[in-house]
């Protein structure tokens, strides 16, 4: 069995084709106009906002003209990656496209909704702000509920010190705040935590 | 510099909002000061990238646009296992595992981005030098144009 090759360069995942006749094919029927750039690809990528492009004998990546590149992003979401992504182990591969392709994803249920935006901050800086505002919480579970609008679950409250990370995810009818479980590298997670008068600016255009 | 991966996730830590014309002005000037990190493209910067302590790198991804606002959104590539490949860092071996590599994207805003707190100077002046960055000069060029730029308004 042939396995994919899978390249993470610069940001973006790129996929080696020449062992696998049955891309060529899947872009053939769903883009035959693109066959002439087909010819020249050694790998295929997708850049981080669902761009597609090709590297052909280890030059630098181009990409798809404009006419093609939708129809051939689809293909690698829509066809490809159902195809090849069981022969890897898990979902790996799929993974890593889903995330990629964010941008060009149709809409999922609610379980797997994507937030409109995510912010970092810490325990003692979502304390003050909630302390601040006078905001009504309440029990539920593991869980500490804000009566807010939209409404504020934060998961797992015990685990959350005024040390902690904590991640908040803003969704279009609701927010989760939920503590993140590791730090990244160097100080990454401090670079990234918004501090209270940030938080406080922040939450005014969230909450009503 | 090129990771095979068998194994990766990113994971968005966080996400913001940075005025265009910023953002233009930084990544297609000052950032092709640091090059040969910078890789350019019609004389615009694509991207560039900062090894961390000689074991990953920052990726920072850049679309050139005239929009007016863009959009950075910070993640954070879970795990990396495999070879490396036209690295800077000749000491690295295969088979190596690598985790937790920072991923920065400057995109055009799209009408859904208006949630999203301002991205600061200082914050991305951080979020680079955090990355662990050994070649600093990508991080005091950003941080330079960025002042000059402000001076100049």
């Amino acid at each position: 069995m042939n396995k994919i090759e899978v390249v993470f360069h610069l940001g973006a995942a790129v996929i080696k084709i020449d062992k696998m006749p049955r891309i060529p094919r899947a872009i053939a029927v769903a883009c035959p106009e693109a066959k002439q750039v087909w010819s020249e690809i050694d790998y295929l990528g997708v850049q981080a906002d669902g761009i597609v492009f090709y590297i052909h004998d280890g030059e630098e990546d181009t990409i798809f003209p404009a006419w093609a590149a939708t129809k051939i992003a689809r293909v690698v979401q829509n066809y490809i990656l159902p195809l090849f992504g069981p022969l890897l182990e898990g979902q790996v591969m799929s993974s890593v496209f889903a995330d990629i392709l964010q941008p060009q994803q149709p809409a999922e249920p609610p379980a797997d909704e994507r937030p409109l935006t995510v912010v970092l901050t810490t325990g003692e800086e979502l304390n003050a702000l909630l302390r601040e505002q006078g905001v009504t919480m309440r029990a539920e579970g593991g869980d500490v509920v804000c009566d807010l609008t939209p409404q504020v679950r934060i998961k797992n409250a015990a685990q959350i010190a005024e040390s902690t990370f904590v991640q908040v995810k803003v969704f279009a009818q609701r927010v989760e705040v939920a503590p993140l479980a590791e730090r990244f590298s160097g100080d990454l997670t401090d670079a990234l935590v918004l501090e209270l008068d940030e938080l406080k600016a922040w939450a005014a255009k969230i909450f009503r | 510099m090129e990771v095979q991966v068998r194994f990766s996730r990113a994971r968005t830590l966080a996400v913001y909002a940075l005025d265009g014309e910023m953002a233009r002005r930084m990544f297609e000037n000052a950032a092709s000061r640091v090059e040969p990190f910078a890789q350019l493209r019609d004389r615009q910067v694509k991207y560039f990238t900062c090894h961390i302590r000689g074991q990953a790198q920052l990726t920072v991804n850049y679309y050139p646009s005239t929009a007016a606002q863009y959009v950075c959104v910070v993640r954070v590539l879970e795990r990396c296992e495999g070879r490396v490949a036209n690295c800077h860092a000749p000491e690295l071996g295969e088979g190596t595992v690598y985790k937790k590599i920072p991923i920065l994207t400057l995109r055009p805003a799209t009408d859904d981005d208006k949630n999203h707190p301002p991205l600061r100077r200082e914050r991305l002046i951080r979020i680079i030098r955090a990355a662990g960055a050994c070649d600093e000069g990508a991080a005091d060029a950003v941080d330079k144009f960025w002042r000059e730029s402000n001076e100049q308004d």
